[in-house]
């Protein structure tokens, strides 16, 4: 039985492992190097010593220094856009596409193919366009020209249609006979089902947000509406090159939505009990 | 401050499809409203009765860190305290596709914003800068020469000139020791040849030294135009501004050389410009090609011990040296024009002004009355002083003036890239030339 | 497109009586009050703009009307074939290996890995590191002097490697950085879809004695086609429009081999502001990544082959 279990769990734990520590290769020099002083960063590349993955003095200056220069206020916007973003949109999302897979209506395939549309659509090829018709509507530098271009995901759309597609129709089709409402259908019987593609939806209207860099460079411009990854852009200058603060600051930003998913991993780690059904 | 000429050739507006989206878009968007924390830039208040001043604020873009712009803002405002300067600082690349963007829309922010000096021509081309001609007048021998002429775009100024620049050979004399190397002289007149450079950078290198020599924008025009001009292949554009020759003997020799010095190792492929200094500085370089303004950092090297060469040149070539800067610029749709020159006049051609931005930022000042106050005042440059101002008046060539530079540079870039990771020099730059001659064949 | 589960209409399964009218305009309108926000935000942020770029991609940059002028250029550039072709190359190469990748961690993760929270966890921060520093650090780590690989590599006695600096490897170099951000954040969604499948199928399986490889292909695949789809469509989207590495570290080379279509829109939009240009290869990237996408949507039909 114990040969069983060892087999059970130490083949796939020694695959998750393998890909994640050969995956964690950059990001460990990434974290080390925001702990040590700016002169040994780039110090023992060339030749390639120990000493560049196993650092010799290690310090906080850098985030120090980093969170002295207002970097607090930045990750702060970035966090209520990122989170305004999610809030708005997991709901706007969620609804157009339980109406996209729940109700039958006429050209529903025509605005199903309007969102595929959507996300086909390399953000950059439309920023400047965009920025000149926001700006024009006198909405530059303001939280609104920051979240609502990441509010409608229509990869969130799709992603959370393809999951209520296979939400059993018999609990629907119970509840229609008892009387529901679509919107309860929706808010009752859908939402509670969806967890795991929810948060997989919300962790991406997140993510676009969270790593947003040439939309806010061109809608604002104001120091109190600053971004974190744009404010991480001034260590990279003409002439400074501080990576020990920019490593910091990366490691920051990296870290936060990790933060934000892992008491959510429970609704990962826990497969949806379909009691309904029978 | 008209610039009729200009607008005819901005890039078409989209304002009237973008009134329709207003007007179906703009209930909606304001029922999601969310309060503005706008700050922009207020209108003047020039136009104002004459007992009240208003506060006018100017927006100011650059690539260059805040605390640079600290020291000429600050003078600025203490003596015309009714203006604020606003200062942003934004990665150069980013830079450009801001200004694309803000002032190419007619956004009337920023104010006031760093052009690099080569990209003038395409900025004007663009309508992204204001014709300052008038009200500036002639400033020759106020600032120096090369600076103005990057500034003027058909006998018009359209930015003043801030600062330049030039390169130095450094070199790292403990390595040199190791492989018994003759340290090159400071003198001009006996400026060391790359030829000899690469004799030495190899003795080095066997002696010890991880790299016998390096650029510092190893991969970048405004560091190699040097090399083809020392072996008399001119810039590579001319005599017309969108006329291009990249395929001479004198630019494959040139390239060959180059392309050598990493393909036999003396030099570090896989590094891009950011970090080159950092090699140097943490004494894994013997030969380092860079800017003066590296010499703090070198200094408060713990280490190194380094010394100042002149900028090599080919035997028997012309001895040049890269240069130019930065020039600031106005923002044709700006609201503030008049407080935007003045902040332009005080911190190019008032020598207190001049002195306070060449404090901020280690560039040499365009503006000549500041230039030995400068050196005086920059301990770390003493001994380098003398070698910078002459470099500056006798061998420094600027970049080439063409609308289409700004391609121009990118492909040279990537061309440089591949030579320094092996392709055949030829057929790069034969390459990087039909890359260009495509691109430029969309310019009017 | 998947098998479309029946509308809950109020209709019983089997009944043949036609929906009365009154019933269709309830749908309707119901649907309309629940797609309205999203779609308008849509519509406004990505819809408008895209034709606002099309409209421009038959113009000059002075905003006069020139017909298929952009077009003809682009199509007759060789360079721009060359971009397709670079572009085609790494997506023939990076889907299938993320996808793989992707799944194998899903499947490890949902079958049994110790501390399956931390294997999520940790391969999903690549996604979230800013792109300005991934591009130092895979810089550094790519150098062909004793780069961090090359050193790992040199540990186990191979040879160095050129990575970013050699045409045929830069492609594969770029391969593994989007590699990196993309297998544990596709991996995610798996993960989710593999949660999914109903307990007592798969106890049903094993008491009919097939083996892992079985329950996975007859039964757990074909239950999470949803996410599966999801996760194929998505995840060739994002890669046919990905350039970011390209622009940080490589700008089309060495000798172009990473010359990607959307970095070649970037470079005519924000550096040379050639945005008829810039609009008209959009114009033309968008048609082929439809197209692609449209097929994938047909192979992902009910009794379709998996691409």
């Amino acid at each position: 039985m114990s040969l069983r279990k060892l087999t059970r769990n130490f083949i796939p734990t020694v695959v998750a492992a393998f890909i994640t520590l050969v995956f964690m290769l950059p990001l460990l020099w990434l974290v080390i190097s925001a702990f040590r002083p700016e002169e040994d960063i780039f110090r023992y590349l060339s030749p390639f010593e120990s000493q560049a993955i196993i650092p010799s003095r290690v310090t906080l200056d850098n985030f120090v220094a980093l969170f002295a220069t207002g970097f607090g206020r930045q990750i702060f916007n970035s966090i209520f856009v990122a989170l305004a973003a999610v809030a708005i949109g997991l709901f706007l999302n969620s609804l157009a596409a339980f109406a996209l897979s729940a109700i039958e209506f006429r050209g529903r395939g025509v605005v199903f193919s309007a969102v595929v549309l959507s996300f086909l659509i390399p953000f950059e090829s439309i920023a400047i366009p965009l920025s000149d018709g926001v700006r024009a509507l006198g909405l530059g530098d303001t939280y609104f020209a920051l979240i609502a271009p990441g509010v409608a995901n229509g990869f969130a759309i799709f992603l959370l249609r393809q999951f209520f597609l296979e939400v059993p129709k018999d609990l629907a089709e119970a509840a229609r006979m008892d009387g529901a409402s679509l919107w309860r259908i929706y808010w009752s019987i859908y939402l509670p089902l969806s967890k795991a593609p929810m948060i997989g939806a919300g962790l991406m209207i997140f993510l676009f947000q969270w790593s947003a860099y040439l939309w806010p460079l061109l809608v604002t411009n104001s120091p109190s509406m600053k971004l974190a990854p744009i404010a991480l852009a001034q260590f990279l200058g003409e002439r400074n090159f501080d990576a020990g603060q920019m490593f910091a600051g990366g490691l920051v930003l990296a870290i936060i939505p990790i933060l934000v998913i892992v008491p959510l991993q429970r609704y990962f780690t826990r497969s949806v009990a379909m009691t309904g059904v029978k | 401050m008209e610039n009729k000429e200009v607008l005819q050739k901005r890039p078409f507006s989209r304002r009237p499809l973008i009134r329709l989206v207003a007007v179906v878009g703009s209930v909606l968007l304001f029922a999601s409203g969310c309060s503005a924390a706008s700050t922009t830039a207020d209108d003047g208040g020039e136009a104002a009765a004459p007992e009240k001043i208003e506060q006018v604020v100017i927006t100011f873009v650059g690539p260059e860190a805040a605390e640079a712009m600290t020291p000429v803002i600050e003078a600025f405002e203490a003596k015309n305290p009714h203006i604020t300067v606003e200062y942003e600082s934004v990665p150069f690349s980013d830079l450009n596709a801001l200004l694309q963007s803000r002032v190419g829309s007619g956004d009337s922010d920023p104010d006031v914003f760093t052009a690099d000096q080569p990209r003038i021509a395409a900025l004007v081309d663009q309508g992204l800068l204001l014709d300052i001609t008038s009200e500036v007048g002639d400033i020759t021998g106020v600032v120096i020469q090369s600076s103005l002429d990057a500034s003027t775009v058909d006998g018009k100024l359209y930015a003043l000139p801030i600062s330049t620049s030039t390169q130095v050979l450094y070199y790292n004399k403990a390595l040199l020791d190791a492989g018994s190397v003759e340290y090159p002289s400071i003198s001009p007149s006996d400026r060391i040849t790359w030829e000899e450079v690469r004799a030495d950078a190899v003795a080095a290198q066997s002696a010890g030294a991880e790299f016998g020599l390096m650029w510092d924008q190893v991969n970048r025009y405004y560091q190699l135009q040097p090399l083809m001009e020392s072996m008399g292949g001119g810039s590579g554009i001319g005599p017309d501004p969108l006329e291009i020759n990249v395929t001479s003997d004198s630019w494959v020799s040139a390239m060959t050389f180059y392309g050598d010095v990493f393909e036999s190792g003396l030099g570090a492929r896989g590094v891009p410009p950011a970090e080159t200094q950092g090699m140097f500085a943490a004494g894994q370089i013997a030969f380092f090609v860079g800017g003066p303004w590296w010499m703090p950092l070198f200094q408060g090297s713990e280490g190194l011990e380094f010394g100042v060469a002149p900028h090599p040149y080919f035997d028997g070539g012309e001895e040049v040296t890269p240069t130019g800067a930065w020039s600031w610029g106005i923002n044709p749709n700006s609201d503030n024009p008049e407080e935007a020159l003045a902040f332009l006049k005080f911190a190019a051609l008032d020598p207190e002004g001049a002195l306070a931005t060449a404090q901020g930022f280690p560039l040499p000042p365009a503006n000549l009355a500041t230039f030995d106050s400068y050196y005086s005042e920059n301990q770390s440059l003493e001994g380098v002083a003398g070698l910078i101002s002459y470099e500056l008046e006798n061998t420094s060539r600027i970049r080439p003036r063409t609308v289409g530079y700004v391609q121009f540079e990118e492909f040279m870039g990537v061309a440089f890239e591949d030579i320094r990771n092996g392709s055949d020099p030829l057929t790069a730059l034969q390459q990087a030339e039909e890359a260009i001659l495509q691109a430029w064949s969309r310019i009017g | 497109m998947p098998v479309s589960n029946e509308a809950v209409s109020g209709r019983t399964k089997h009944s043949s009586a036609p929906r009365s009218p009154s019933k269709v305009t309830q749908n309707l309108l119901a649907a309309i009050l629940f797609l309205a926000p999203a779609i308008l935000l849509m519509f406004l942020f990505r819809l408008v703009p895209i034709a606002t770029v099309a409209w421009d991609s038959f113009r000059s940059s002075a905003g006069q009307w020139v017909g298929l002028e952009n077009f003809v250029f682009l199509l007759g550039s060789p360079s721009f074939r060359d971009s397709l072709s670079a572009t085609l190359i790494f997506n023939l190469i990076v889907n299938p290996i993320q996808i793989a990748l992707a799944f194998l961690l899903a499947l490890a993760i949902v079958d049994g890995a110790r501390r399956p929270g931390l294997w999520q966890s940790l391969n999903l921060m690549p996604v979230a590191v800013p792109l300005a520093v991934s591009a130092i650090v895979w810089g550094v780590a790519m150098r062909p002097d004793s780069g961090i690989l090359n050193s790992l590599l040199a540990a186990v006695g191979l040879p160095n490697q050129a990575w970013l600096t050699s045409p045929e490897q830069a492609l594969w170099s770029i391969v593994l950085i989007a590699s990196w951000v993309g297998v544990g954040y596709w991996a995610l969604f798996l993960v989710a879809g593999l949660h999914q499948v109903d307990h007592s199928l798969l106890e049903a399986a094993k008491i009919d004695g097939a083996g892992y490889l079985r329950t996975l292909f007859s039964i757990r695949i074909p239950l999470i086609r949803g996410t599966l789809g999801f996760v194929l469509v998505a995840d060739t989207v994002v890669n046919l429009l990905l350039f970011a590495p390209v622009q940080m570290l490589t700008r089309g080379g060495p000798e172009g081999s990473t010359s990607f279509v959307m970095f070649d829109i970037y470079r005519n939009a924000f550096v040379f502001r050639d945005l008829p240009l810039a609009a008209a290869e959009t114009f033309l990237l968008v048609l082929i990544v439809t197209a692609i996408v449209a097929l994938q949507f047909r192979f992902m039909k009910p009794e379709g082959a998996k691409k």
